[in-house]
């Protein structure tokens, strides 16, 4: 199920959210995990046992450290309970995730095995490992005291808010909210604000930058050699604006419908497109996936207090993996060095020399062209496009289909763009600072603030049942 | 910077903030409430001219892969209550994105094959159709499956019908690849394709072939309105293939036993009259008249004056095109049906997809219904079977269509020529159409077809296994 659907918001979470303040306090939690595991099971039930199964072995190993440190004392050695953690979940992750393009490219070089096995990818599996790793780490490190309750771990791996689409919540952010949470009407409203607008986001804005960027970029490399030069830079911007709209409006619902029933997550994107370089976009996207990287991986290997060497060494790791996490081919891969490369630039021939003007475009230019790496993965379609947005081998400078879809969607642009800065939340700001002094621009805020939720939820459905509109040339009763 | 708020002021942002989450609330209930009005779902769609998700069935292997939840997810959006009037609302919201210009192009470019010079290679196509029609019964053929393996003549091998949702979509896809969008009308580009213009003139002179001596063949090519319409300026500026040059290729490689019937050499001549739709793809039945003057010189037949005919008007035919671009214009200035009736009859059956015999009119009274549905005015539209019977002729003549929607305002023009006029859509039909012309000894087997649709390969599989 996905969040920006129909049967989510009028069916699952409504009726969550009714059952959740109804059941009383004592039964929220098991009403949570009822509901998250048919969530789960939405996608195929048998995926659940996986979740589960993970769930299981993590809240196990984590257990017997804390129980043979409690026996023998802090200083005994639990690593074990460690490595089994990590071999049995970046295993499955491995199976499920990467074995198909391990297989493939083996196939490719050797000609063995014969046929490579199609794996279907488990929902939520990237994500919900890296939760439960965290968990099993935090423990080890003593950060975090080990769940002695199953299914209170299972409840975590398993939260519909975030098991899915992330983002990657530490155990540690929610542990004591898990048994103690108190929910604050202002709470609410803030949950309820974030969420309708991350559903507005997605299913108004991402939707239609999705339907925008597929009919400039359709799939094939015929139909991409049939695009104008202006024609692919205008869907790779459609694109660039979809892919974070959709995203972040994911972790915005995920957010927004934790801080309804008192859970607080940590900010998982920042207005990344507003960055001025690239090591200020990555401290703006995806914010729980760079931070997994830095402290579970990064700092382990020496972080930056090592020599120059291996400090490369060590960036060069995490963004092979940070490309590798997002897919199982060899364009991410190359996506992830890609930003190695701008990172290592930046450290080493640019550093504070850009002036900031400069660096927005420069950053943003990066990022474009790291977005058409990230989202063809034929090579041969990379090619084409990135070839074709500099004018090699596309149809032309511009036609007229280009112009009909830039005036089509002319306002929409500029909205969606504005979108991706904080200008709304600086003018909501700004309007309750000035309405500590005057009345009028008070009361506005508050409506504004009032009709907000209701009316994005409005807007959504429509867009949601728009979205389905397909019509047919000859009957089809 | 710490904002702060005297206590009254925090009291009123608190309240405004609790009705805010109160009405977020009523919009959600309100929503989960129209939900579950399951009586109020609907099945089809008029707007959209389709069938509406079906509640799929429950099987333990669709529930264990999710594929049980995923379609119980598409049922209820797609059909949840009000959808015509919410998905028109969603519309005019989206009508706001930005400026609809006057000239447009709606779609992607295509890469059309080259028409090669019909003086230079009538010899050669012949050739090369004619060696195609004889591989071409090697293949493997889907529509073939049902047929039977009796050898005999005599009896009509049944055919399954495609699978005619996925071949809408194709020639769906096929006419609106790239839409030429001027002021309240759009035009389709057109693309020629050499290999299935090849294997489409084979089969068609493979069943002249088999018929020669019994039944005579006709095949008429109709272009789509951009061919007809537009001038040669705006034609050169389109990029796609010229139709007037593709439809003397195809007709020049034809073999001799197949007649042809000029279309867009005359229809050009008349293009400031009311010849093609601006909000569908289809044409008039005013051009498909002109076409039928050039059917009867070539059968040698005379033709009735248009004076002849009662004539019926509908108004408000906001079409295909419409439906797709949504386009303000066409909204703003909708066509108008014009259907001439035959003077034999205006009687026929017609079979439905699901073999139930529907008593009809040539051309019924679609007044009432839907600004979306007036083409449907013809013949009943589209169906596996329609048969014309003209009491006023005794002389036991017969013809055999094999036709898309293009066909169906020709019909009517057949209906005071012919004793019977028996009508196939090759997209729903369940007979051999070879077969059927020989049982019923028909005296004309006529193809009319729209220049488009046949450019889709898996029309031209579809009407070659229909052939032979």
């Amino acid at each position: 199920m996905v969040f920006s659907s129909l049967l989510f918001v009028f069916l699952f979470l409504t009726a969550n959210l009714i059952v959740y303040f109804k059941c009383g306090e004592k039964n929220q939690n098991k009403v949570m995990l009822i509901f998250s595991l048919v969530f789960y099971a939405w996608g195929g039930p048998k995926y659940l046992v996986l979740l589960v199964g993970e769930t299981f072995v993590s809240w196990f190993t984590a257990k017997k450290m804390a129980e043979d440190r409690e026996q023998y004392g802090d200083d005994v050695p639990v690593k074990k309970y460690l490595v089994i953690e990590c071999v049995v979940l970046l295993g499955l992750l491995g199976i499920f995730k990467y074995l198909g393009f391990i297989l493939g490219n083996v196939h490719a070089l050797t000609g063995f095995p014969k046929s490579v096995p199609q794996i279907v990818l488990p929902i939520g599996i990237s994500f919900y490992t890296f939760q439960l790793i965290s968990y099993v780490v935090d423990v080890y490190w003593g950060k975090t005291k080990a769940q002695p309750e199953f299914w209170k771990l299972l409840l975590y791996s398993s939260l519909f808010h975030q098991c899915i689409a992330g983002p990657i919540v530490r155990y540690q952010t929610v542990a004591d909210e898990i048994d103690n949470r108190k929910i604050k009407m202002s709470d609410v409203y803030t949950g309820v604000r974030m969420f309708s607008l991350g559903l507005a986001k997605k299913a108004i804005l991402a939707n239609s930058c999705a339907a925008a960027a597929d009919s400039l970029l359709p799939a094939g490399v015929e139909s991409l050699k049939m695009q104008a030069t202006c024609g692919m830079w205008l869907g790779m911007i459609f694109y660039m604006l979809q892919i974070y709209l959709d995203f972040s409006a994911y972790s915005d619902m995920a957010i927004g419908m934790g801080r309804m029933i008192g859970f607080h997550y940590d900010k998982n994107f920042n207005y990344p497109y507003i960055a001025g370089s690239v090591q200020d976009f990555w401290r703006r996207w995806h914010i729980s996936l760079s931070t997994f990287f830095r402290d579970y991986v990064y700092i382990p290997l020496g972080g930056n207090r090592v020599s120059t060497g291996k400090w490369v060494r060590n960036m060069a790791v995490v963004w092979f993996l940070t490309g590798l996490w997002h897919g199982a081919s060899w364009n991410y891969i190359f996506w992830g060095l890609w930003y190695l490369f701008f990172l290592l630039l930046e450290k080493f021939v640019i550093k504070d020399r850009m002036p900031k003007a400069v660096g927005h475009i420069y950053t943003l230019i990066v990022v474009l062209f790291g977005w058409v790496i990230f989202k063809f993965e034929s090579l041969k379609e990379l090619g084409v496009v990135f070839g074709g947005m500099f004018g090699i081998g596309a149809n032309g400078f511009t036609n007229m289909n280009v112009h009909t879809v830039f005036l089509k969607y002319i306002f929409f642009l500029i909205f969606a763009i504005v979108a991706c800065t904080p200008l709304y939340n600086n003018v909501r700001k700004k309007l309750f600072d000035i309405g500590r002094e005057n009345d009028t621009v008070f009361m506005a805020a508050n409506v504004l603030d009032m009709i907000t939720p209701a009316l994005m939820l409005v807007l959504s459905t429509l867009a949601l049942v728009g979205a389905s509109y397909n019509p047919f040339l000859y009957f089809q009763f | 910077m710490k904002r702060k708020y005297t206590k009254k002021q925090r009291q009123i942002i608190k309240k405004y903030h609790n009705l805010g989450i109160m009405l977020f609330a009523g919009v959600m209930l309100l929503g989960a409430f129209v939900g579950l009005l399951f009586f109020a779902r609907p099945k089809t769609s008029e707007k959209e001219k389709r069938s509406l998700a079906k509640y799929p069935s429950f099987t333990m292997k669709t529930f264990l892969n999710g594929e049980y939840f995923s379609d119980v997810s598409t049922w209820y959006s797609d059909t949840y209550p009000f959808r015509d009037a919410l998905v028109s609302a969603d519309q005019k919201l989206k009508g706001l994105y930005g400026i609809e210009s006057k000239t447009m192009m709606v779609g992607e470019e295509k890469q059309a094959d080259e028409i090669p010079d019909v003086d230079d290679s009538t010899e050669a196509g012949t050739t090369e159709a004619a060696t195609n029609a004889t591989t071409e019964d090697n293949t493997g053929d889907s529509t073939e499956a049902g047929a039977s393996t009796e050898t005999t003549t005599e009896k009509v091998r049944e055919v399954d019908p495609p699978d005619s949702k996925g071949m809408d979509e194709e020639i769906q896809n096929q006419i609106q690849q790239n839409l030429y969008v001027k002021g309240d009308a759009a035009y389709s580009v057109y693309y020629f394709g050499k290999d299935n213009c090849t294997n489409y003139v084979a089969a068609l002179n493979n069943v002249a072939a088999e018929l020669k001596g019994q039944t005579t063949v006709y095949n008429i090519l109709v272009p789509n309105n951009s061919g007809v319409m537009l001038s040669e300026d705006e034609l050169k500026k389109l990029a796609g293939s010229d139709q007037e040059q593709a439809i003397d290729y195809y007709y020049s490689i034809e073999s001799d036993d197949v007649k042809t019937v000029d279309t867009i050499k005359t229809l050009r001549e008349h293009n400031d009259e009311y010849l093609y739709f601006r909000t569908d793809h289809h044409w008039t039945q005013l051009a498909a008249y002109y076409v039928y003057q050039n059917f009867c010189k070539v059968k040698g037949i005379e033709a009735h004056d248009l004076s002849y005919y009662d004539k019926k008007e509908f108004k408000n035919f906001l079409g295909t095109f419409y439906s797709t671009l949504g386009n303000s214009n066409m909204e703003a200035n909708p066509d108008t049906v014009t259907a001439y009736v035959p003077k034999g009859t205006n009687d026929m059956t017609f079979w439905d997809t699901d073999g139930k015999e529907w008593n009809w009119n040539v051309i019924y009274d679609v007044d009432s219904w839907a600004s979306s549905s007036k083409y449907m005015t013809f013949i009943g539209g589209d169906r596996p079977m329609e048969i014309i019977e003209n009491p006023q002729i005794k002389d036991g003549s017969s013809c055999v269509v094999l036709k898309e929607s293009y066909g169906n305002c020709f019909v009517p023009f057949l209906v005071d020529h012919y004793q019977t006029v028996y009508v196939l859509d090759y997209r729903y039909t369940t007979v051999n159409v070879l077969d059927f012309v020989k049982e019923k000894q028909a005296d004309d087997l006529i193809i009319i077809n729209n220049i488009t649709i046949i450019g889709s390969t898996s029309v031209v599989d579809l009407i070659s296994g229909l052939l032979k």
